[in-house]
């Protein structure tokens, strides 16, 4: 089942459906995108262990959800990502605190803040953060969606070329030439290149579908857009 | 699949270059700006390489109005001063595109650095041709700027980014308006210069109009009245007043003569007074104090090259004499040098 069921589908909106099937589908599309980065924020900015973070993550988005906060989003005053964030500090702040509590009281808890006493991230990194694991979802997704549609359509072989030259060439030493994938997979050359054409132009599709199924106006998709293609990673 | 910083950074640069189809094949980008970014690619039809530009994808439909606009503006203005457009076409995403001449050169800004005030003004008028040109027909730049001419490799003077210009219709009919395109993004000042390759770079207007704060960031250019559209210092009063609609002729005409001030300048020496005042004419405050057209203020620039009277400038009688003098001054020499000799031997004969 593909991440966003319609082009034009706009996760957002949907939050805020009549319709508590739909409702449940964009919440979990949500927290499919940005899991990754709310547990990657939560990591840097209180230090904590993976398992803890992805805990923390799990409370943050089930508390999110069941209480109805993002229904609050007002896209007039910023961005739907950053509207994210701001509960998703607000939220561990909170837990923060309760977990202090807990310790000067001598009760026990299972999230260790210790080490944000240490070395607390400021608010620029904690965006920076965000926002590098926000485009690092936005493409995994996209790939993903990708994947799927080559699986279906029988373009498995498409999509393999693509990940050998675009996805682990990238991080290759030395990223193979079209001859030596049209070696590999044994196809011509220039089946390379027009394989390498289709997913590119497949896989930008995907990506702006993702954006414009996580954003709630043309406006600030466009500005998502230009954001994600940019800003540099890393 | 989880992806590395270096898989995205790539996977960002890889989304964002055309598909221009099997005849163009990009190379590399030379200049990007809101509106949209200029590629270097080679077109495998007449094995030449050429500047292909597009809109960004994310764009909206008034970009790509503007983008559509533009090829069908220079494709009127055949002139060798003024950039040609080769080809138009759709990407494989459904992206406009066109394709122009590939001028590798630098820019005016740049190009006057340490130069002389002669070579700087022969440049100049080569500007004003084009531009008058243009205004032959009808149409109006709206963005002049020293960064908006381009120098070829072999001396050719290139006005370029006609992404903002005004086809004025039948006089006080409807016209063309490169701002017209409701939501247009305009170009993004900074970063956008095609300085190795020339054209194909993106002006910096700025595109505020009576807008929001978010509209002059983003560089969103709002449509009909109170649009601006220029850059601060060469940008006329009546469009930095937000009526860029009401931008004639004399819009240019102020940006040209900005554009001879700051040439003026590059050279170093002070500017002679009749140049000064030809500066001061074409960017006076109202529309109408100024040269009627950029045909008007070359032949006035001419006037001074040929050590003709400007008619901006009213000179007293020494500098009369003096420009006189500079005209004539072989045969003022020469009769000089007949009178000494016939006096030195009318006193040799008294002797």
């Amino acid at each position: 089942m593909p991440l966003f069921p319609e082009t034009h589908y706009s996760i957002v909106s949907a939050l805020r459906s009549d319709d508590a099937a739909t409702r449940a589908r964009a919440a979990e599309a949500v927290a499919r995108v940005y899991r990754d980065p709310i547990i990657a924020v939560l990591r840097h900015r209180w230090q904590l262990e993976r398992a803890d973070a992805e805990d923390l993550a799990h409370d943050f988005l089930a508390h999110a959800f069941e209480r109805d906060w993002l229904q609050r989003y007002d896209r007039s005053k910023g961005r739907f990502r950053t509207f994210l964030r701001s509960c998703l500090m607000a939220f561990a702040s909170t837990a923060h605190e309760g977990a202090t509590r807990l310790k000067r009281g001598g009760g026990a808890t299972h999230l260790s803040f210790d080490a944000a006493l240490h070395a607390p991230a400021t608010d620029a990194e904690v965006e920076a953060v965000f926002e590098r694991e926000w485009v690092r979802s936005v493409f995994e997704r996209s790939l993903e969606g990708l994947k799927q549609e080559c699986e279906a359509g029988g373009r498995q072989l498409t999509y393999d070329v693509f990940v050998a030259y675009d996805i682990e060439g990238a991080d290759a030493a030395e990223r193979p030439n079209y001859a030596q994938l049209a070696s590999r997979f044994a196809i011509p050359a220039t089946q390379v290149t027009n394989y390498l054409n289709w997913a590119r132009r497949a896989l930008r599709r995907h990506v702006l579908d993702t954006l414009r199924a996580l954003t709630a106006s043309d406006e600030e998709f466009r500005d998502e857009a230009r954001a994600l293609l940019g800003v540099e990673v890393g | 699949m989880s992806l590395s910083d270096a898989t995205i950074r790539h996977l960002q640069r890889t989304l964002d270059v055309p598909d221009a189809g099997e005849r163009y094949e990009v190379l590399g980008e030379i200049g990007r700006g809101g509106m949209g970014t200029v590629y270097r690619a080679m077109d495998h039809q007449l094995g030449r390489e050429v500047a292909l530009k597009a809109i960004a994808f994310h764009a909206d439909a008034g970009v790509t109005e503007r983008l559509s606009r533009e090829a069908r503006v220079l494709a009127q203005l055949e002139h060798p001063g003024i950039v040609a457009v080769h080809d138009v076409g759709t990407l494989a995403d459904g992206r406009p595109f066109y394709v122009m001449r590939l001028v590798r050169g630098t820019n005016l800004a740049q190009h006057a650095a340490g130069r002389g005030r002669g070579e700087l003004l022969r440049r100049f008028l080569q500007v004003c041709d084009a531009v008058a040109f243009a205004h032959a027909r009808g149409v109006i730049h709206r963005d002049l700027t020293p960064r908006n001419v381009m120098i070829g490799e072999f001396g050719e003077v290139l006005v370029v980014d006609w992404g903002v210009a005004r086809v004025l219709g039948a006089r006080g009919g409807a016209a063309e308006d490169g701002s017209a395109a409701e939501g247009g993004s305009a170009a993004a000042g900074e970063g956008a210069r095609g300085l190795d390759l020339g054209i194909g770079h993106e002006t910096s207007p700025v595109a505020a109009g009576r807008a929001s704060g978010d509209a002059l960031a983003a560089g969103t250019l709002r449509t009909g009245d109170g649009v601006i559209v220029g850059t601060p210092g060469y940008m006329p009063p009546e469009a930095a007043a937000g009526g860029a609609r009401d931008v004639d002729e004399r819009g240019d005409v102020f940006g040209l003569g900005a554009i001879l001030r700051d040439l003026l300048a590059a050279s170093g020496a002070p500017a002679p007074r009749p140049l000064a005042a030809i500066v001061a004419r074409a960017t006076a405050l109202l529309p109408d104090d100024r040269y009627a057209s950029a045909a008007a203020l070359a032949a006035d620039v001419r006037r001074w090259f040929d050590a003709e009277p400007v008619q901006a400038y009213r000179e007293n009688a020494l500098e009369r004499a003096a420009r006189f003098y500079g005209r004539n001054r072989p045969l003022i020499l020469l009769l000089l040098a007949y009178a000494v000799v016939r006096v030195t031997i009318l006193l040799w004969r008294g002797v």
